[in-house]
């Protein structure tokens, strides 16, 4: 990267700008917009920084489906939906809740800026190491490489921590997605013809994010993030899901097991837990992807689906 | 610099200027329904006229393909947008503006 140019000095100022406005807009809509707009700028940022993969990232998962649960939470919250409600309680609770949170936010803040301004001149020594040892993984694109060999202990746990998460709001979720899925506002020919022209394509895309996640920026969390938004889609534009009731936790949890599986595979074949020969490992990793390509896109969409049943909102609370 | 380098910032420069027309449209036009007409047409044209000029810069059968793709979803995408839009917006009762 060359030196800092005119689109990082405006992305720079941009950043906190949009976190301060997204936070401080007492119209939660006008916020959440905000904050969708703030998760493509973070985007850029990385793109910026030549972190592509984190970028890809930031934009499907941290704007997009981050954005999409805002806002269908947004829809289920009661009451006039375009009104933040007066706070409930003693104010002096509330200034002490802000106080500590605002302290809190300080301290991390103060503890970045030490972070960065400590971070030793020069190619770090991690990015030596994954670029030295890079012929053994298998694959060309490096975070691909540290993600599911270097350190694919980290990520099979990872994965586990999503599918824990996705079976707690299961379990706390009501149980009528895709079906009940509030999209009488958005439902209509023109959506249903847009999401059978676009469904086939935006899979092509999740399996082409996969695939060329072995050499270039991209990979399975990407691909299943687009996969995502290919299930939201189709659950608000009304084409049915035609999913078993029983085969819902299968999806969810097959790629955890599935990873699970490959890891002690490799411990009968090469002697360690995820240990993979340089000849094979782009394969078993690629097999290891497709589960969680599909499981983290089912995990994604109830995180979705569960969170907000905007249908009846009354009911239950 | 080419002859194709500056064929290519020519096309992105144009670009950005329908991406200007579009959001001073957003800003400044009465109602709803003007300021979509203005984003949804405006930035199509722009983004196409940027996806030329990328390609430019990346020519061949793969780039070529990536990008219109890019170029299509988005048409589509934006397209489907302002048509819902519009629909919440009539359904809520707001009426189109008319000169005073």
């Amino acid at each position: 990267m060359s030196g800092v140019g005119l689109v990082d000095v405006l992305l720079a100022m941009a950043v906190p700008a949009l976190a301060a406005a997204a936070l401080l807009y007492r119209d939660l809509f006008r916020a959440t917009v905000v904050f969708l707009v703030l998760g493509l700028t973070i985007a850029l940022v990385w793109v910026r920084l030549d972190a592509p993969d984190i970028a890809l990232a930031e934009a499907a998962v941290g704007a997009g489906i981050t954005g999409a649960l805002f806002m269908r939470a947004l829809g289920a919250l009661p009451g006039p939906p375009r009104r933040n409600a007066p706070a409930h309680g003693a104010p002096v609770f509330w200034l002490a809740v802000r106080g500590s949170a605002g302290a809190l936010a300080a301290v991390v803040a103060l503890l970045l800026a030490w972070a960065v301004s400590t971070v030793p001149s020069g190619e770090p020594v991690l990015a030596r190491l994954v670029r030295d040892a890079a012929p053994e993984s298998g694959v060309g694109n490096p975070v691909t490489a540290v993600l599911l060999n270097f350190r694919g202990y980290d990520t099979l746990l990872e994965v586990g921590v999503l599918l824990l998460a996705a079976l707690g709001v299961s379990t706390v979720g009501a149980d009528r997605h895709a079906a009940s899925l509030g999209g009488a506002r958005v439902r209509g020919p023109v959506t249903l013809a847009f999401a059978h022209f676009m469904l086939p394509g935006l899979a092509v895309v999740a399996a082409y994010l996969l695939w060329i996640g072995a050499d270039q920026p991209g990979g399975a969390f990407q691909g299943a993030a687009v996969l995502a938004g290919a299930w939201l889609l189709s659950a608000f534009a009304g084409v049915p899901a035609d999913i078993p009731p029983g085969r819902m936790p299968v999806i969810l949890a097959g790629g955890f097991f599935l990873f699970l599986l490959v890891a002690a595979g490799m411990v009968a074949l090469n002697g360690a837990l995820l240990c993979f020969t340089p000849a094979t490992a782009k394969w078993w990793m690629l097999l290891i992807e497709s589960g969680l390509l599909v499981s983290c896109a089912a995990i994604l969409a109830t995180l979705v689906f569960r969170l907000t049943d905007d249908e009846r909102p009354e009911a239950g609370r | 610099m080419t002859a194709t380098d500056l064929l290519a910032a020519a096309l992105a420069a144009a670009g950005s200027l329908f991406f200007v027309a579009g959001t001073l449209g957003l800003i400044r036009f009465p109602d709803v329904y003007s300021r979509l007409h203005a984003l949804t047409k405006a930035d199509n044209v722009g983004l196409g006229l940027i996806v030329l000029a990328t390609f430019l810069r990346e020519p061949g059968i793969g780039s070529g393909l990536r990008l219109g793709a890019i170029w299509l979803l988005i048409l589509f995408a934006s397209a489907l947008a302002g048509h819902l839009i519009a629909r919440e917006a009539l359904r809520r009762g707001i009426r189109p503006w008319r000169r005073p």
